[in-house]
């Protein structure tokens, strides 16, 4: 550790360059003034170059002299700078979108791929995201998402787990919150209205030193800021869900807004079929909001909020003469984030940004009855209240710095401090019993716990610095220290590195320790909003991994053959990465368990000291530009587990184990009229346990007849069977038209175009001439959508 | 045009509103049939087991008795004799053989004349041309002394509470199962004069009980963290120490003086015979996988080479009444 500081010191002054200058500024979009991320900027002549951090800001420190900068960044056009640098100069740019994109623009010095020092990151265009075909026509990030490579998921949800590790291994931040439950209708929809996104970027390894927290991959999903140019707004109806999106300058190029809406309203639609006397309650909304307001080229405010809900409830009446009756039943979940943004700038070098967050995730039920009977004597009336919360809560606040001192670092340093508090699980009861036979009343008002709450701290310092070792090695070193106050201390080493072997091409290596010191309770068959977040604990102590990955990058150019669809200049960007990942103290239910049934404290229901392995080799390429974009992903990978009690104390494969999973995405722009698109996915089956043969139990009485015997099933071991594989084609086909004052966008969908009855689980059981059989049940057909989009 | 997109639509629909639940094939590990040996080695009964065969979760085979087995029985390593079948004694079990059917099959005991005794390990063998050999171990414990018993019926109007205590033996894991039955009745005479009889109980009574020692599954607004008619627990919370043993009778009309006949019949175990109940509890409890039923629990096995439970306990009745 201590060599690595004296090394990073050395290398932060050691000054390649006589003397030096910094060129900064801010990267905005000239449409609407949203900050870009991710821009390139690139001096050739001396082989250096940087990108924008999320902000749109940028800082390069180079030589006295002439210098020839050029500016790009995907779908918009490349700017060239000639600069005599003489004195620190600050200059911000602002990117013109590209006019059509039937025409393949040349990014000059667009090689991020191959130049990124980063591994196993991919970063998803929205616009990309709204080509995708979607279930219902609900345009989904996280589906979008589960088409990645080293990305599984689950038929239908939006769950997601990457390179074998569990679905609360997914450090999912909207606008820089933690968000815990990601999913609206059970895992039918993500919460992420794309209306309100602006970048969506995942990173499955080789995680920098500012991340932490979760094992397996960091899901950034960055809201817009709101324009500030215009006026602008985004209505949809679909078939499902309406939507809208306004935004607009408070004060021109100085505040903005966005704030953007989504209901669904299927219990709209069915209520005029639902008898008077029953009320039913069944859709889910996102509110999100967002106010940005420039102070000075210095300081910049952001105050942003996404508040969620699902929502199903009935309620009944009936009433007669002489009695009345009422029940109702109430479900939902959802999620409250806040974010409060502070963008500093101390000088042309040192950045800052401050943010204070906040996020809630609350799972609720409840169930009441009221009878009330008039007899003789007088009235009779039972009255029985059920309730149920659970969920978690986080205050956090967190600083972080971005310095270029010079051509060879980038410093990224900072704090994070947050406090969780979990409230795993409290039921109230509340029962009245009152008669006219005042001896035989009964009122009780409990509250039942059936696990602790539990607050806990967590806090991070960390420290990275993307150094240019030579003009072909750059590397990315850092370290995060960890404290969380239920357990102790924690030191996490960081390294990426890549290594160009030529314009084109490059290999990376990179190597990550993490810790996560919160679990998810699942239940193993189904993610269910009633799934508990719970600290670790001294019985239950915190998760940890390590990982390492390997890959080859390249471009790929001059395919004339496909010029027909691809049109002129048309590259591919194609990486081939190897990655093996190690995991402890994973945790698990108890074998038969079911979080619905079980009155058992947490801690009591559970395996832990678990461990896992995941190792596989990843294919992506992707064509990000011109009228034909998509991408092919293929993984090949095996994930393993292993519980003290579970098979037993044998390694099994993991549910989600997929030796084969493959993704193809394809968007066409046909004409400036149509758009065509389409996906294929490909997986092997999910790994079950299912019995394997039938056998004679013990011998036992019932009901009297002392001859009873069981058939028995044998299950062999954990996970030894597999469904049957998953393939799903999906169309879609846009329609635009420009009209005077707005543009009109029909889509036209179909999910599972080939209705093809995908497994979601499998059992043993009989067909209708009694032999044994394996049935399976699938969720979703082909499923046609239509929706309509105005964009003023 | 409009015709022909609605006969697309119409198409798209019904395909959509079609059965999603579909017979498919499976592509299970191969299990070859093997053996299965089940019984209950207890010290009032002489020794006596059945041995079936395997068949594959799809074979339209119903897994029948073997009645050719060589099977022999060990006590502490030493052979102790062979087990005969008892042709003359075919007994037919009934099954559940999918939804509404119950069929039965015709079984025969491999029978010994030994009675088991405490504290004695046994090991039974059995070999049959066909299969591979299998066989199986399992331990009798020491009798437990009983002591401290109370019947309680004066606490609650309806209901009886009952107590014991015993020691636990230290340098053992033990395991114990706790049932009680009995048959209490109510006569009165008719609006004819004649005498009918109304039977609270008659068999295994349903019981309730807070102790730690057992497992929770009650509903916490009854007051109870246990309920069932039987009980099967670990000595883990009380290893070597005094145990005292409380449980509630909570069946509402259920009075003392209405019972002719209340017993608890408490056995202590082996560990092998602990697992096999508690998962086959489980098992049932919790029946097949399913969308939301979490991992399927298996009935424990510990016939090596083969499938089914010998098992073995050492029960003794507490007769309460008379």
């Amino acid at each position: 550790m201590r060599l690595l500081i004296i090394s990073i010191l050395v290398l932060l002054y050691t000054d390649t360059y006589s003397q030096t200058h910094t060129l900064s500024g801010y990267i905005t979009d000239v449409s609407n003034g949203e900050n870009i991320f991710g821009a390139n900027i690139i001096v050739d002549s001396l082989s250096v170059g940087t990108t924008s951090n999320n902000f749109g800001f940028y800082s390069i420190t180079l030589p006295t002299g002439n210098h020839t900068i050029s500016y790009s960044y995907i779908g918009y056009s490349s700017q060239m700078l000639n600069i005599n640098l003489k004195s620190d100069i600050s200059n911000n740019i602002e990117f013109t979108n590209t006019a059509s994109e039937l025409n393949e623009v040349k990014l000059f010095g667009e090689k991020s791929i191959v130049e990124k020092t980063e591994t196993s990151v991919i970063d998803l265009p929205i616009k990309q995201v709204f080509k995708i075909p979607a279930l219902l026509g609900e345009v989904d990030v996280l589906k979008a998402i589960q088409l990645l490579p080293g990305v599984q998921s689950s038929e239908g949800t939006s769950g997601f787990y990457v390179r074998g590790g569990g679905p609360d291994q997914n450090l999912i931040l909207l606008d820089g919150v933690p968000v815990y439950n990601a999913a609206h209708l059970g895992g039918l929809f993500s919460i992420f209205n794309p209306d309100a996104i602006k970048n969506i970027r995942l990173t499955k390894g080789g995680f920098p030193a500012r991340f932490g927290g979760r094992l397996s991959s960091v899901l950034e999903i960055d809201m817009k800021e709101g324009n500030m140019k215009k006026l602008k707004s985004d209505i949809t109806i679909g078939l499902i869900s309406s939507k809208f999106t306004f935004e607009g300058p408070i004060i021109k190029d100085r505040t903005s807004f966005i704030i953007s809406a989504r209901r669904t309203y299927a219990d709209l639609i069915v209520r005029p079929f639902i008898p008077e006397n029953t009320n039913l309650n069944m859709y889910f909304y996102d509110l999100n909001m967002k106010i940005n307001h420039k102070i000075s080229n210095k300081d910049r405010i952001f105050l942003s909020s996404y508040l969620g809900r699902d929502q199903f409830g009935v309620d009944y009446e009936e009433n007669e003469n002489d009695y009345s009756d009422a029940l109702k039943f109430g479900l939902g979940y959802g999620n409250i984030t806040s974010t409060l943004r502070w963008n500093h700038l101390f000088n042309n070098k040192l950045f800052s940004n401050t943010t204070l967050t906040y996020s809630r995730y609350a799972f609720d039920t409840d169930f009441g009855v009221n009878s009330t009977t008039n007899t003789l004597t007088g009235n009779e009336i039972y009255d029985i209240g059920f309730g149920y919360i659970s969920g978690i809560k986080d205050y956090a606040g967190r600083i972080d710095f971005d310095y270029s001192p010079n051509p060879i670092h980038n410093l990224k340093f900072g704090y994070s401090y947050t406090y969780h508090h979990f409230f795993p699980g409290e039921t109230s009861l509340n029962l009245n019993f009152s008669t006219p036979d005042s001896l035989a009343n009964f009122t009780l008002d409990t509250l039942l716990n059936f696990s602790e709450r539990i607050n806990a701290q967590e806090m991070f310092a960390y420290l990275e610095d993307n150094v240019k070792i030579t003009d072909r090695l750059k590397a990315n070193i850092g370290i995060h220290c960890g404290y969380y106050s239920l357990d102790k201390f924690s030191l996490q080493p960081r390294f990426s590195a890549r290594y160009l072997l030529n314009e084109n091409a490059s290999i990376k290596l990179s190597y990550a320790d993490m810790k996560q010191n919160i679990h998810l309770l699942s239940n193993s068959s189904v993610g269910f909003p009633s799934d508990l977040w719970l600290p670790a604990i001294d019985s239950v102590p915190s998760q940890s991994s390590k990982q390492i990955a390997a890959s080859v990058n390249t471009i790929l150019e001059g395919f004339d053959f496909l010029h027909p669809i691809l049109n002129e200049n048309s590259k591919l960007e194609l990486s081939i990465e190897a990655y093996y990942k190690t995991m402890s103290n994973l945790i698990t239910y108890k074998a038969g368990y079911s979080n619905l049934e079980s009155t058992e404290s947490w801690e009591n229901s559970i395996e832990t000291g678990g461990k896992g392995e995941s190792y596989g080799l990843e294919l992506f390429l992707q064509k990000k530009t011109g009228r034909t974009t998509g991408w092919i992903g293929y993984t090949l990978s095996w994930t393993n587990r292993q519980f003290e009690n579970i098979n037993f104390g044998q390694w099994y494969p993991y549910k989600y184990d997929r030796r084969h999973d493959f993704a193809l995405v394809f968007s066409h722009k046909i004409n400036e009229k149509w758009d065509i698109s389409t996906t294929w996915t490909y997986g092997t089956g999910n790994a079950i346990t299912f019995p394997q043969a039938m056998y004679l139990g013990q011998p036992y009485s019932e009901w009297g007849n002392n001859n009873m015997i069981d058939l028995v099933e044998s299950y062999g071991e954990r996970n030894s069977t597999r469904l049957n594989a998953y393939h799903r084609l999906d169309i879609g086909l846009t329609h635009h038209k420009q009209k005077k004052y707005y543009e009109r966008i029909i889509s036209f969908g179909a999910y599972n175009a080939y209705n093809r009855k995908n497994p979601f689980f499998a059992y043993l059981s009989h067909d209708e001439n009694g032999n044994r059989v394996a049935k399976q049940v699938s969720l979703f057909p082909i499923i046609p959508s239509i929706s309509l989009r105005y964009k003023l | 045009m409009k015709k022909n997109i609605l006969y697309i639509w119409i198409v798209i629909v019904y395909f959509s509103c079609e059965n999603m639940e579909t017979v498919v094939d499976l592509d299970i590990p191969e299990t070859p049939p093997v053996l299965v040996m089940n019984g209950i080695l207890d010290t009032d009964t002489t020794i006596r087991l059945l041995v079936s065969h395997s068949v594959g979760a799809f074979s339209n085979e119903i897994p029948s008795s073997i009645n050719n087995a060589e099977v022999v029985l060990y006590e502490n390593d030493v052979l102790l004799d062979t087990l005969n079948v008892n042709i003359d004694n075919t007994i037919s079990y009934y099954f559940n053989n999918g939804p509404f059917s119950l069929d039965s099959i015709p079984m025969n005991y491999y029978e010994s004349h030994i009675i088991p005794s405490k504290n004695k390990n046994y090991r039974i063998e059995a070999s049959h041309p066909n299969y591979p050999s299998i066989y199986a171990n399992t331990f009798i414990p020491d009798d437990i002394e009983i002591y401290d018993i109370d019947i309680d019926t004066i606490s609650h109007d309806t209901q009886i509470g009952f107590s014991f205590s015993f020691i636990d033996d230290t340098n053992a894991d033990n395991y114990y199962r706790l049932k009680l039955f009995s048959k209490c009745f109510k006569k009165w005479e008719n609006e004819y004069g004649e005498i009918e009889t109304y039977y609270y109980t008659r068999g295994y009574q349903e019981f309730a009980s807070n102790d730690p020692s057992f497992p929770s599954n009650g509903i916490p607004w009854d007051g109870y963290t246990f309920s069932g008619q039987q009980v099967v627990f670990s000595d883990a919370l009380f290893n070597g120490q005094e145990k005292n043993i409380r449980i509630d009778i909570i069946n509402e009309g259920y009075r003392y003086e209405d019972c002719d006949t209340i017993g608890l019949q408490f056995s202590v175990f082996s560990a092998d015979t602990y697992s096999y109940y508690n998962s086959l509890d489980n098992h049932r409890e919790k029946g097949p996988i399913g969308i939301f039923g979490g991992e399927v629990i298996p009935v424990y096995s510990n016939v090596q080479n083969g499938l089914g439970s010998i098992i073995s306990t050492n029960a003794q009745i507490i007769q309460v009444k008379p």
